[in-house]
């Protein structure tokens, strides 16, 4: 009885988003509120209707309710709890709808929220928001319906089981907070192709959005460093970014919305770059729609991507369609949208920010050249031909560096135009700072972008610095205060403004991680119970094997004592050997995974995989990487987080 | 499926198309009309507020010259002027 609710729910969303569209088109003609209050109210039960759909799903996935094709895929009645409720995004079906589900509730906030603001817009962003649901409800229906029946002529005594490389706790946090990041970028989109149609250029809902584009970046930023976290803890290659197609997916409209968020303090200061940020969520949107077309289309062969289909053609027309009817408006508001003041200076504020999102958006670029290039090879010439890493980092890493160098110019230069006196004020610090780190850098040995990196970490965390410390320093002169009142007032009073230059720091951070990547060592050795192996100022003692068998798989585990160049033990690693599905009396159908074991410290992380057994021979084949630095790319995360926490926390009007 | 089924479903529905269809049937005076302008001036009076805060704090921390900080504020305060005589011919 529940898939048939779940069935209707989304049938009677699909017709409601329908109707919604005519009773909102009938407001907008007419100007009677009834039909306002009416489609309003449509839209509500449309979210509602998907919601239940979900929990739908959900329970049939907790009750491994096999009749239902998508729960007998994705789960297995030794599948536990947390991963029954995780397979719910795990395939295609219950992922769009998972999109579906999270675009709802984002709706259903935006219409409670708003109810009795934005007279003019909101019909419109209503509309839009609502024309993103039937999108989705279409594709739930009628393409990819989560609640198909299984084959009728098929008993199904057991499910598939979860994909092994999911049944992992970052896995079930990593989709959710991309999707709530991805689906949020609907609601900018909604409100600027709303302004778009109306030619309401006021700064009212650009300030009301870019607190709304804030959360979902945050949530964006978190779910691209969590993807990385689970690639380096679950997939066993040492690394966390591999420039792979999904993984590029998540991080362009990353790159446009960070550089929307930037762009929009200008329009909400200065009233410049109006079409600019329109042009900019228009991307930001679309790309989040073309990243979940990789990711679901199947057209690029992923590590990250666990299913493939037909739906491809759909979410490409759907982005055109997007990009054509946005693009049309924004030529059509062209005159409307043109700002009227212009950017006096090279050296001034707003220059550093236009520069900065113009370092975004060729970054973002060259990924989605990078990214699509195989496809376009394929087409012209027959051959696909694949981009790896090393053009993504031939690249990226000088623009990465640039980008760097700008996060720490930017807050330093003065609006309109940055006067001599005042240069040498703000500069003069950051940049002995900077040279201290590169004359440090050469002193140890080091060279080519490594040192420029470590000397932009030093300018950059000097700029962070001395902006705390200046404005510690005027509220001490006028209030006199302590430094630490000081401190915590100043942050109050502009929690944008300081939150801002926590998530700055959060990015040195993970800059350090990333210039860390150039010190990776790695070794391979088989090795017998009772041996050691020295790797490095390291000693790999291998003390024990256990065999255990648990729920959902069997697992060998070594045991390997690590000491240093002292003699002393630091840490006892433990990688495992498993293999899921070990009950199915079909050989075939047993999936082997290794499970890692990493020693993280602030200066190295030791990395361990257990990537075979001789079972006979008590043969164990181990792979042992040092990866410096590592650490500093999750604290720069949390950093990250932290910072968009403060600039987002409600303050008294 | 069994009888209870579509009962559930057809209450469910009904109950859903009644809300939608419920401020149609009202009378076009009977709706209460929310009062936009004013708390839209309202907010803008705030965003200005706001934005002189922050011009201020871009002051004392060296962001602006002397020049365009008092420009830049006789602006916006005009305009908070502007918009509280607004809010005033408004709500009378």
């Amino acid at each position: 009885m529940i898939p048939v609710f779940g069935g209707l729910s989304l049938s009677l969303a699909l017709g409601l988003s329908f109707i919604a569209f005519i009773i909102l088109f009938l407001f907008i003609r007419t100007g009677d509120y009834r039909f306002y209050l009416a489609g309003w109210r449509c839209v509500v039960m449309v979210s509602l209707f998907s919601i239940l759909a979900t929990l739908l799903l959900l329970n049939e996935l907790i009750q491994s309710n096999f009749d239902v094709d998508y729960v007998a895929h994705y789960t297995s009645l030794e599948t536990p709890l947390l991963y029954k409720v995780t397979a719910l995004w795990a395939g295609q079906a219950g992922s769009l709808l998972f999109w579906l589900f999270i675009l709802s509730i984002y709706c259903l906030i935006v219409l409670f929220q708003n109810r009795n603001k934005y007279t003019q817009l909101m019909p419109w962003v209503i509309l839009v928001l609502v024309s993103i649901q039937f999108f989705f409800l279409i594709i739930t229906n009628f393409v990819a319906n989560p609640f198909s029946p299984t084959d009728v002529n098929f008993i199904v005594a057991n499910g598939n089981g979860l994909n092994p490389l999911l049944q992992n706790l970052t896995m079930s946090i990593h989709p959710p907070t991309l999707y709530l990041g991805y689906v949020g970028f609907s609601v900018p989109f909604a409100f600027a192709i709303a302004a778009l149609i109306t030619g309401d250029t006021s700064p009212l809902w650009i300030r009301s959005i870019r607190r709304w584009t804030l959360i979902v970046w945050m949530f964006q930023s978190a779910g691209v460093i969590l993807g990385g976290w689970w690639a380096y803890q679950e997939l066993g290659w040492g690394g966390y970014w591999a420039w792979d197609p999904v993984e590029n997916a998540s991080f362009m409209p990353w790159l446009t919305g960070t550089a929307f968020l930037h762009s929009i303090i200008i329009q909400e200061k200065k009233d410049m770059l109006r079409m600019w940020n329109i042009v900019l969520i228009v991307l930001t949107f679309s790309l989040c729609i073309f990243g979940t077309f990789l990711t679901r289309s199947g057209v690029m062969s992923s590590v990250h991507s666990f299913t493939a289909s037909n739906l491809g053609p759909l979410f490409l027309g759907y982005v055109f369609f997007n990009l054509f009817i946005s693009f049309g408006l924004i030529i059509y508001r062209k005159s409307d949208f043109k700002s009227k003041r212009r950017i006096k200076s090279f050296t001034s504020r707003e220059s550093g920010f236009l520069f900065n999102n113009v370092i975004f958006v060729i970054i973002c670029f060259a990924v989605f050249w990078g990214t699509i290039f195989p496809v376009i090879s394929e087409a012209v010439t027959g051959t696909k031909i694949t981009v790896g890493a090393p053009f993504f980092n031939q690249v990226t890493i000088p623009i990465g560096l640039f980008l760097l160098f700008m996060t720490g110019v930017g807050p330093i230069l003065v609006w309109r135009r940055t006067s001599k006196q005042a240069f040498i004020r703000n500069f003069s610090l950051p940049i002995a700072f900077g040279l201290v780190s590169l004359l440090g850098g050469i002193i140890i040995g080091m060279s080519g972008y490594v040192i420029i990196s470590f000397a932009l970490i030093g300018f950059v965390t000097a700029v962070i610095l001395e902006e705390f410390i200046r404005g510690i320093r005027s509220r001490r002169k006028v209030q006199n205060e302590t430094v630490i009142t000081a401190l915590i007032s100043m942050v109050r009073k502009n929690r944008s403004r300081y939150g801002g230059y926590i998530v700055h720091l959060g990015i040195v951070f993970m800059f350090v991680g990333f210039t860390g990547r150039a010190f990776n060592q790695e070794l391979e050795f088989s090795i017998k119970k009772g041996q050691s192996q020295k790797f490095g100022s390291y000693q790999f003692e291998f003390i024990s094997l256990q065999e255990l068998e648990r729920p959902n798989h069997f697992a060998w585990v070594a045991g390997l004592n690590v000491w240093n160049d002292q003699n002393e033990i630091i840490t006892r690693l433990s990688p495992e050997k498993r293999i899921y599905f070990h009950r199915d009396p079909n050989p075939d159908r047993r999936q082997p995974h290794s499970e890692l074991s990493i020693f993280s410290t602030v200066f190295k992380d030791i990395y361990s995989i257990f990537s075979g057994i001789d079972i006979e021979q008590e043969i164990a084949y181990i792979k042992i990487m040092i990866n410096p630095l590592v650490w500093w790319v999750w604290l720069g995360g949390w950093v990250l987080v932290a910072g968009t926490l403060i600039a987002l926390w409600p303050h008294k009007e | 499926m069994d009888l209870f089924t579509p009962l559930i479903i057809i209450f469910f529905f009904t109950i859903g198309i009644m809300f939608i269809v419920q401020p149609l049937i009202e009378s076009p005076g009977a709706m209460p009309q929310p009062v936009f302008d004013v708390d839209e001036l309202k907010r803008k009076k705030q965003i200005l507020y706001r934005q002189i805060k922050e011009l201020e704090t871009d002051f004392s921390v060296g962001k602006l010259s002397q020049k365009d900080y008092q420009k830049s504020r006789d602006i916006l305060k005009r305009n908070v002027s502007d918009i509280i005589q607004q809010i005033r011919h408004t709500s009378s």
